[in-house]
């Protein structure tokens, strides 16, 4: 079997007799297009970011006042525990799992993704993953519900949820190891290409490592004597213990890889530079990978107060915590080494446009950059951080980033999606909102924290965080300000999503290489055919188009 | 649009195999995590194993012999069809549907035999139904994929060898696991 032979539907019409409308949802519900079940992926991601972004909001404003809640205590706790869970399952790995099966065939001159129908049941699968976590919340399930039942459907869910997106980043892995266009070795894969291979492997090693407790606590929680809920197991009254390692950091860094990807992928092109030291771009993000996934073998990675422990304790503890949270930072300097010289030539050349997904780029990695140095403080438990709202500062500045990733893949590759150019100014408008929004969001929380504030992230009831905390500074003010950046990053999304689709229905058409790109999706018509490319491009270097446009100055 | 030479035509890819590689990487973490939990769980507990539970051993150990000669016998389906002989690569491929069913009726005798509660004082009971059916589903899938597999070949697609080499990769994984399983579940318990 190979990819060239799987037909895709993009083109079928509509059977005779059949309402354009019924004919319209039938395609998009049984579409073996790869573009198709991207968009569906980041779409339907994006929606629900907008809707987390909107409780995490009314959550901020909600705590205010440390003396009294206007949402109920049990209320409160399982909002939370939705948002920690929703921003991973339904928004980050989902978002950046679907920009890569839309644009990553057309990078590799694939003329389809490798098992398009798995990556299909693995969108629906998750998405009825989704549907069954938020029916569970709205009864009171979720880590620490009350009904029994719903709670048995909250881990159902989440196992749906897990299994759709292993399905789904296995077929993208084996696309890009497989579907490339001849010449097209592994070290000449666009750097988005490889982002989302690190990506899709960190995906299937370490998720599947969850379900594995998703199924015994479903085993134990409906039939069992719910060992795993009492004292003695892994500890404390909910659920929330056992899938808290997918929800922390290192472990989410790795989903945020494309991250540096997309970066990577749109500085050399508006710098109109090739990029400069390109093995750093693809080593930093492996190494910033490696740290990930070896987060799965332990959560604690934590100095102990030094007048705690012996020299052997110490030691052990500075390499772990030097592998676990300074290691990501290697990677992250090396890649972001590369990107800055090359970013740097075009500077010096004066060859560099300044366009709405440079911005966007920018401003996700100046988030994501953030949330690495931040969280290095984290383990030091002189620093009684952990539990703190300073970790979920953390968290929210990874999501942010890749939510402003999200934001910028639409802008760069919304050509080959819809065929139609997006405004400038009020993309170049949204991106700075973003970033804004972002620092204003999480800022507060890293001053917060270090007063004590406590996180409602946490493992404990929310009862014994939200209320009566001591705070040195002004917490109402810092409060407000992070429940105003939330709100706003809701509304940049709205604003995002509104423009696109007015864009959509009504904007410009576009060329089909409108940003001078390097890469081979830029080779093929906006938006792409059916099967991606007439013919089969050659590659004989990273930069193929590049190769093959007129010498510019000194490109 | 660019004009691009035009390449020639692509090299033959091993999909179906990488594709494979991938699940079973997937798989392995899961059984992997999962043998460390029963691990972990057993390690913890004071009084572990029911008391009057006896588990059938024959049975257990009929199940991971199917496993190693499943594999064994997919193996050989690959060496028949690389030889182009349909007739060996037919019967191969049917052979290990049938151990799978086999190693499926052998676990479904041992839950049957042993009438061990899902509920119970420790988290043995829930543990052993959550790592035995895991390991259930996987051979399910298995027998799936070798269906198709043996459909895909007798149809027609003799030059198909990816799919029974992903095939025998697959039972070869699923052999590996169960010895995990088998060890730490019907052996050490």
């Amino acid at each position: 079997m190979t990819t060239i032979d799987t037909p895709t539907d993009a083109a079928a019409g509509s059977p005779a007799g059949t309402s354009p409308l019924v004919a319209a949802v039938a395609s998009w519900v049984t579409t073996s297009d790869h573009k198709r079940i991207g968009r569906l992926f980041a779409s339907l991601s994006m929606l629900m970011m907008l809707a987390l972004a909107g409780l995490v909001a009314v959550l901020g404003f909600d705590r205010i006042d440390r003396t009294e809640n206007f949402l109920d205590i049990d209320v409160l706790s399982q909002l939370f525990s939705l948002a920690r869970v929703g921003f991973i399952f339904m928004v980050m790995v989902p978002m950046m799992l679907g920009f890569a099966i839309s644009v990553v065939p057309l990078q590799l001159g694939a003329r389809s993704m490798t098992f398009p129908r798995s990556a299909a049941f693995g969108l629906w699968t998750w998405l009825t993953g989704c549907g069954i976590i938020i029916v569970s919340y709205a009864q009171n399930g979720g880590p620490g519900g009350g009904k029994s039942s719903a709670v048995d459907l909250f881990l159902a869910g989440l196992g749906l949820t897990v299994l759709g997106l292993v399905t789904a980043a296995a077929s993208l892995a084996t696309t890009v190891l497989t579907s490339r266009a001849p010449g097209m070795t592994l070290d000449r894969v666009p750097p988005f290409a490889w982002s989302a291979l690190v990506f899709a492997v960190a995906v299937i090693v370490t998720m599947p490592v969850m379900l594995a407790a998703l199924v015994y606590l479903y085993a134990d929680h409906r039939y069992g004597g719910r060992q795993s809920l009492e004292a003695g197991g892994f500890g404390g009254n909910a659920i929330y213990p056992w899938i808290r390692t997918a929800l922390s950091q290192p472990l989410t860094f790795i989903y945020a890889l494309p991250v540096l990807g997309f970066v990577a992928e749109v500085v050399p092109v508006f710098a109109r530079r090739r990029t400069v030291l390109r093995a750093g771009v693809l080593v930093g993000i492996g190494v910033l990978a490696t740290a990930g996934l070896t987060g799965i073998t332990q959560i604690d990675h934590n100095i102990r107060p030094w007048s705690q422990a012996d020299d052997g304790e110490r030691f052990r503890d500075i390499v772990t915590y030097a592998f676990f949270n300074l290691l990501p930072i290697l990677g992250l300097l090396v890649l972001m080494g590369a990107v800055t010289l090359t970013l740097l030539t075009g500077l010096k050349s004066r060859s560099i446009r300044l366009e709405p997904p440079l911005l966007f780029g920018i401003g996700a990695v100046i988030l994501l950059t953030h949330a690495l140095l931040t969280h290095v403080l984290v383990p030091i438990d002189d620093l009684q951080l952990v539990g703190s709202v300073y970790e979920e500062g953390v968290f929210m500045s990874v999501v942010y980033s890749v939510v402003l990733a999200g934001l910028g893949c639409v802008s760069y590759w919304s050509l080959k999606f819809r065929g139609r150019q997006l405004p400038r100014i009020p993309l170049m408008l949204l991106a700075l909102g973003g970033l804004g929004a972002g620092v204003l969001a999480t800022v507060p929380y890293f001053i917060s924290g270090f007063n004590n504030q406590p996180g409602l992230f946490g493992v404990k009831r929310a009862e014994s965080m939200v209320l009566g905390w001591d705070h040195n500074a002004a917490p109402e003010l810092l409060n407000a300000l992070s429940g105003i950046g939330h709100g706003l990053m809701a509304l940049t999304v709205l604003g995002f999503i509104l423009l696109t689709q007015r864009a959509f229905a009504s904007g410009k058409f576009a060329a089909d290489d409108p940003w001078d790109g390097q890469t081979l999706e830029w080779a093929t018509s906006s938006p792409p055919p059916a099967n991606n490319f007439v013919d089969l491009p050659s590659v004989s270097s990273p930069e193929p188009l590049t190769d093959l446009k007129p010498a510019g100055s000194d490109r | 649009m660019l004009a691009l030479p035009p390449a020639p035509a692509p090299a033959p890819r091993r999909q179906m195999l990488v594709g494979t590689a991938m699940f079973v990487a997937a798989g392995t973490m899961l059984i992997g995590a999962m043998t460390a939990l029963w691990f972990h769980f057993r390690g913890e507990a004071e009084v572990w194993k029911p008391e009057k539970l006896v588990i059938p051993e024959v049975a257990t150990n009929v199940m991971w012999i199917t496993a190693l000669f499943a594999c064994l016998i997919a193996q050989w389906a690959v060496y028949s069809t690389t030889r182009g002989d349909r007739h060996h690569t037919a019967l191969a491929l049917g052979v290990v549907i049938i151990l799978g069913l086999a190693h499926l009726n052998s676990q479904a005798y041992v839950w049957r035999r042993i009438e061990l509660p899902v509920k119970g004082d420790t988290a043995y009971n829930a543990m052993f139904y959550a790592i035995t059916g895991t390991m259930f589903a996987l051979v399910v899938a298995g027998i799936v994929y070798a269906i198709v597999g043996a459909f895909r070949y007798i149809g027609g697609r003799t030059r198909d060898r990816e799919t029974i080499t992903g095939l025998a990769l697959y039972w070869y994984f699923l052999a590996v696991a169960h010895t995990a399983v088998w060890y730490s579940v019907y052996v050490t318990k």
